[in-house]
């Protein structure tokens, strides 16, 4: 027995039936059906074949509808059918004025694209979490005193944090140090976390392979006998152990020595400090740290530490009881120093000031939008005016104004969906140009890409820029007074009144945003302005910077270190075109710098303080490479070497704190806590911006190379940034400065190769960010401004056409004319201007803290952005008007 | 002088002839589709089926289904100004065609 032929789903039935045009259903449907059958019994696809046959014959059967077809579509209630057919009668409206469609779709897309180039750099900086468990609830922890406002933690501290805090479940810490790894490719120098063994755990990340260090593991490593251990970055693992999973439990070579690998950590994890601190470096292996109580130290101040907070205690709530542990160890702090500890949101401590720059450019970006929206909006209440009199006569003939309604969203629908993909080729575009202004310098930048989130944040933009700026145009569509539009279709009607008074109000939003936008720009660019002519102390053009470490197991005597210094120095002379070149501790901008206690011969300090110093070590030629400012005495040269008298340089701020209105030269220091020798001040240099561009200078003393080990009492240093000037472009020097390096010790790594020029635009990232974006969102929002109101004013050209031929008809002068056109456009363009300086009042106190040198207030900023502003509305005006003279009197008569 | 066909008229026409009572629509989109061997639309058929009604080359009938669910198909039959077309379309090709075969069967 044959079942009964299998025939399509109910739904597939429904839906093609209800998309059928009415005269063709019947037919259609048993042809559709036919064939279904047909193809079922061979065994082939149907029910695909069915739809997609079913939808194009829907589609090619609709005749254009007109107005006798329509009506019954909708009293019979065919929705799909009837919405498919104001699809397309949307459509063609689009194609009928290619050149207002153009406008309008670049407008959106303009909008929509930067709005979601900005969301994405937001979603992936602000928004995304950190590779932490419950991130909310991980904390950094800082100390901080009179010279520092947020500097590394004391061993005692973290123990005693550990054991009182009752606000925390645990408190880890940990510094960084760079390791030589060889026997792997070339030697290369890596950036290694030393890290305690709770680390992991406090921010709550697991391995990929193996397992991490215990606390014991962690306690013993470094004593003779036992073994070392490293956990290797995801990075590392790929990139030089060619991601062998094999590599657990091997053993490779960190500055000479063994070391056991324990395992591999997942992707992207990173220690907190790697997303700003020395960022273009990240650590990326970690080897164990082991907080001695029995060493511990309320002086060493050498860790970056990050607790994690027990369930429901606040950020406010840990701070308070820190300090009151610290009052309570107040023994180990001198009261003057003002010492604290306090700790800060994971957050807000990785953002840093590029946080609240994004939040900044995040609200500008919605202006923009805004603006695009409203400038779409305007330009179709002009489309809809244009069609006004084929609007009315479907009214009339008895189309309902719910379905011009539902025709003008749709129409909307379109431009948006039109200007939603333009919007992700510019967000593409615009993302590259973001991240191309701060690569290195914005926390995360690697992250940012256009992703789901971004194209759903795009969809919704589209989806409500779709609504608003057909709104406009589709109320009026609601009002449209039939006998009057019939009548005429030009004349002055009160609804066509109203209709260039909602013009103007879009136009009015417009300009009041775009003033907005261009006093936030005008501030930032002077904030930008006034850092970049900052004294830096330093002149950073014709730099190259380079890192190297000296494998520690090989040059561990002073003697060796300097050797190798010499040997370089010598070599670095020779390269052609070199003017200074030398070894420097820390790079001013790059890293910041920490202080040591002294003694300074002759001054006494107020009681509970003590004099400290920033340390900078620098062999002869370094601090001439870096151009630094020689004010009195002289530089290291040659014969400061190690057996020498100890000397030493200082900076004005140093001078002017321990020897005010006395000549430093000749002065003697030594340093604190240990029979350090004397050192005697030759030379005096200009302060330099070392740790921000614009914190407060600090005291700072500089030691040569050669004389550190015995000028302190310890080890040699081993590390240091080669810093060489040339008159040409610092990088052909890289080359040289490799072959140099490897000329005296192959085993010497010469890493991070980048211009001076580079370090400082790295530095004022955030200024600079804000205010070039900030720059372009101006410049785009005034030029849809500008449009907004060039078109506007065509617009009321158009709609006074017969009342400027009579004018003109009976005398008035061109002059005249165009006075009346741009008067119209003025007493726009000043409501806006208004407005927006209203906006930009209540905004300029917001941007307040991103401002440097510059008042809120700052009379240039106020002064230029309205001239600018009123030099393109007027310019914007002109055009328009000038049109206006054209008009024919006699040809604008008899339209009367 | 009959009227001038387009290609997809010549194959709708055919497959009216071929289809005798059977030419519903669906009947002549598979005939064409199986002919030609290529993606024929329904639509399309019945736009086309439409003109040629227009031009008088075919007629249409409705006849009720014996099926359950009830409803009309549409037959078409070809008028004689179509057989006429359809024949002089093919006298064309013939007179065209003629001595061609060994080209056109090789390439």
């Amino acid at each position: 027995m044959r079942s009964a032929p299998p025939t399509p789903p109910a739904w597939a039935l429904r839906l093609v039936e209800a998309l059928l045009p009415v005269r063709d259903r019947e037919f259609l449907m048993l042809d559709l059906e036919d064939g279904f059958v047909a193809r079922r019994a061979r065994g082939n696809r149907a029910l695909g074949w069915y739809l997609v046959q079913g939808l194009h014959a829907a589609w090619t059967r609709r005749r254009p509808p007109t107005l006798d077809r329509e009506s019954p579509d909708i009293r019979g209630g065919a929705m799909g059918a009837s919405l498919l057919a104001d699809l397309r009668t949307a459509w063609r409206g689009l194609r009928r004025q290619p050149g207002l469609s153009a406008a309008i779709v670049l407008s959106l897309g303009l909008g929509i694209g930067t709005a979601s180039a900005m969301y994405s750099v937001v979603q992936a900086v602000l928004l995304a979490p950190l590779p932490y468990r419950e991130p909310d609830r991980l904390v950094t922890v800082w100390s901080k005193w009179v010279a520092f406002d947020r500097t590394w933690l004391a061993t005692r501290d973290v123990l005693d944090f550990k054991a009182e805090s009752r606000s925390i479940e645990d408190i880890a810490m940990w510094s960084s140090e760079h390791v030589t790894l060889t026997g792997v490719g070339d030697a290369s120098r890596l950036n290694a976390g030393v890290v305690t063994a709770n680390t992991f755990a406090v921010l709550g990340v697991t391995p990929l392979y193996g397992r991490l260090f215990t606390e014991d593991e962690a306690r013993d490593a470094g004593k003779a006998g036992q073994t070392r251990f490293a956990v290797l970055s995801y990075d590392l693992w790929r990139a030089t152990f060619g991601a062998d999973p094999a590599i657990v439990g091997r053993s490779i070579r960190l500055d000479g020595q063994a070391v056991t690998v324990l395992g591999v950590m997942r992707p992207r994890f990173q220690l907190p400090t790697d997303f700003t601190e020395d960022a273009p470096e990240p650590t990326t292996l970690w080897t164990p740290l082991y907080n001695d109580p029995a060493t511990a130290d309320r002086d060493d101040h050498n860790f970056y530490g990050a607790a994690r907070l027990r369930p429901g205690v606040s950020l406010g709530a840990f701070n308070r009881e820190l300090a009151t542990l610290v009052a309570g160890f107040a023994n180990g702090y001198r009261p003057a120093m003002h010492f604290t500890v306090f700790a800060q949101s994971i957050d807000d401590d990785v953002l840093g000031g590029v946080g609240p720059a994004l939040r900044v450019l995040l609200v500008a970006v919605g202006f923009l939008l805004l603006i695009a929206c409203a400038n779409a909006a305007a330009l179709l209440v002009t489309r809809a005016e244009t069609r006004r009199r084929e609007w009315t006569t479907r009214v009339a003939l008895g189309a309902s104004r719910a379905r011009l309604l539902r025709l003008q969203l749709l129409e909307g629908a379109l431009f948006a969906l039109a200007g939603g993909t333009l919007g992700i080729g510019l967000a593409f575009l615009a993302k590259r140009a973001l991240t191309a202004i701060g690569p290195t310098a914005i926390p995360r930048a690697a992250e940012i890409t256009v992703d789901w989130r971004v194209m759903a944040f795009m969809l919704a933009v589209s989806a409500g820029a779709a609504l608003l700026c057909s709104l406009a145009p589709a109320v009026h569509a609601m009002r449209l007074n039939v006998v009057t539009g019939l009548k005429d279709g030009t004349t002055n009607t009160s609804a066509s009144r109203s209709r260039l008074r909602l013009r103007a109000l879009l136009v009015v939003t417009q300009l009041s945003l775009g003033m907005l936008l261009l006093t936030g720009a005008g501030l930032m660019a002077r904030t930008l302005g006034s850092m970049r002519h900052i004294d830096l102390g330093f002149e950073p053009t014709g730099v190259l910077t380079a890192r190297i470490a000296l494998p520690v197991d090989r040059y561990t005597r002073s003697e060796d270190v300097n050797r190798y210094l010499d040997g370089l120095a010598g070599r670095l002379r020779e390269i052609p075109g070199v003017e200074a070149a030398g070894l420097i501790r820390s790079l001013p901008l790059a890293s910041t710098i920490g202080d040591k206690g002294l003694f300074v011969e002759g001054y006494t300090s107020p009681p509970g303080e003590h004099p400290m110093g920033d340390w900078q070590v620098a062999t002869p030629g370094a601090v001439e490479a870096l151009g630094e400012h020689l004010l009195r005495g002289r530089l290291f040269t040659p014969s400061d070497t190690a057996r020498a008298p100890m000397v030493a340089l200082v900076n004005e701020t140093m001078a002017r704190t321990y020897w005010p209105g006395r000549d430093p030269i000749g002065r003697r220091l030594r340093f604190f806590g240990r029979n350090a020798p004397w050192v005697t001040v030759v030379g005096l240099v200009g302060d330099v911006r070392h740790n921000s561009v614009t914190g407060a200078v600090k005291t700072k003393f500089y030691l040569p190379y050669a004389q550190f080990s015995a000028a302190t009492g310890g080890g040699p240093l081993t590390t240091g940034i080669v810093v060489m000037r040339t008159a040409v472009d610092p990088m052909t020097l890289a080359a040289p400065l490799r072959a140099a390096a490897a000329a005296v010790d192959p085993e010497v790594p010469v890493a991070g190769t980048r211009p001076m020029t580079e370090v400082v635009d790295t530095a004022l990232t955030a200024p600079r960010l804000t205010s070039q974006v900030l720059g372009g969102f101006a410049a785009v929002a005034l030029l849809l401004s500008a449009l907004g109101l060039f078109s506007l004013l065509v617009f009321l050209v158009t709609q006074r056409t017969q009342e400027i031929g009579i004018r003109m008809a009976i005398g008035a002068s061109t002059g005249a004319v165009v006075r009346f056109i741009f008067v119209e456009g003025m007493r726009v363009t000043v409501l806006g201007l208004t407005i927006g300086l209203a906006l930009s009042a209540m905004a300029a106190r917001g941007l307040a803290n991103l401002l440097y040198g510059v008042s809120p207030w700052d009379p240039a900023t106020w002064v230029t952005a309205p001239t600018v502003f009123l030099a393109v509305a007027a310019l914007a005006s002109v055009i328009p008007a000038f049109r206006a003279t054209r008009i024919d009197p006699l040809r604008a008569l008899r339209q009367v | 002088m009959a009227a001038y066909l387009g290609e997809f008229e010549q194959l709708v026409l055919l497959a009216v002839l071929r289809l005798e009572d059977g030419a519903t629509g669906g009947a002549i989109r598979d005939a064409v589709a199986e002919g030609s061997r290529r993606t024929v639309w329904i639509g399309a058929v019945h736009t086309t089926l439409d003109r040629l009604e227009l031009k008088g080359l075919v007629r249409s009938r409705a006849v009720p289904t014996p099926t359950a669910r009830g409803g009309r198909r549409k037959i078409f039959a070809l008028q004689p100004a179509g057989r006429a077309a359809i024949a002089q379309a093919y006298g064309t090709w013939t007179r065209m065609t003629q001595g061609l075969r060994p080209e056109l069967e090789s390439s």
